[in-house]
């Protein structure tokens, strides 16, 4: 809490704010990281449950437990959460959020949220993956998108992940971008102090139109 | 992966307008920590899903046409050397519009 500069009472009304009621389990472990693990209910029914790991050494938190029960779903309890988080994070001085994408959706939606790869390697280690997937599809499209897509495959830089999660080409009943990107798996970071990225994350959760 | 809280850790529960039924509460509160997870499925209103599953719901029909702004597509076209015509093909396909609105619109018959 000295890094929040508030109680753990004004925690928790930060965490839980919208909402009606929370329990709230808090641990420091090792040195500052702090620990968080949350209940969340709406008019007394359990609607999602967190775990998150604060780092305000290293202005850094990690969403590593993250659901909403199935009511949840179409309602505005996710990203109302990931405001109040925000709020929270902003008041510790964090600048990067981590976490792994993943599950059925998590690879494509961290992407669109402005998630990035961690490092370069690990972009590049995604972008070998996709372009395997690719192979199998190029014979579907013309070959100039052939060729911007492979050159989006084969850049260094992982702001490639963006401009692939952000091809609006038709796939099936969806994109190929959004094809591309489903179940797939990588460790990515949202670095708040990076623009473009924040605006991208602010937009998405709902904080501007 | 994180070690469970053991039960020195002090658990606050906080209410704001309402709180949760007072026994479920109480029932949540004493309970030591339970080394399951919350089950990905179960029955009804309760079952348990992904935020990335919420967040992809939310995003709606519109996220085929604009998953990022125009601008983030022009600085990512400039970063990775992408034509005009490349943009186009890829972030701004034709069939991407409403078929209301590129469809002709049908005489009603009499």
């Amino acid at each position: 809490m000295t890094h929040f500069r508030r109680d753990v009472l004004q925690f928790t009304q930060v965490l839980t704010a919208r909402f009606n009621g929370g329990l709230i389990v808090l641990r420091v472990i090792s040195a500052d990281r702090l620990l968080v693990r949350a209940r969340i209910y709406q008019a007394g029914v359990h609607v999602a449950t967190v775990a998150l790991r604060f780092d305000p050494r290293l202005r850094q938190a990690h969403i590593s437990w993250f659901v909403v029960v199935m009511a949840g779903r179409g309602s505005t309890a996710a990203k109302h959460l990931l405001q109040n988080l925000l709020l929270i994070q902003r008041d510790c001085g964090i600048r990067r959020i981590t976490l792994q994408a993943a599950l059925s959706h998590g690879g494509y939606v961290w992407a669109t949220h402005g998630f990035l790869p961690a490092t370069n390697t690990k972009w590049q280690a995604l972008a070998k993956r996709l372009a395997a997937k690719f192979t199998v599809l190029a014979a579907n499209f013309a070959p100039a998108e052939v060729t911007a897509i492979e050159r989006l495959l084969q850049a260094q830089d992982r702001l490639a992940l963006r401009a692939i999660a952000a091809i609006a080409t038709r796939h099936g009943s969806t994109t190929l971008g959004k094809h591309l990107l489903m179940g797939e798996r990588w460790d990515g970071e949202l670095d708040l102090s990076d623009e473009p990225s924040a605006l991208i994350y602010f937009r998405r959760i709902g904080l501007i139109a | 992966m994180s070690k469970k809280p053991g039960p020195d850790v002090p658990s606050l529960v906080v209410a704001a307008n309402a709180e949760p039924k007072r026994g479920t509460r109480l029932a949540v509160a004493a309970r030591a920590p339970s080394k399951a997870r919350p089950a990905a499925t179960r029955s009804g209103n309760r079952a348990f899903v992904a935020v990335e599953d919420v967040l992809f719901a939310g995003m709606g029909k519109r996220v085929l046409a604009a998953v990022f702004t125009d601008a983030e597509i022009e600085r990512l076209a400039t970063l990775f050397g992408l034509s005009a015509d490349e943009v186009a093909e890829l972030y701004r396909p034709a069939d991407l519009r409403p078929v209301a609105a590129t469809a002709p619109r049908r005489r009603r018959a009499r």
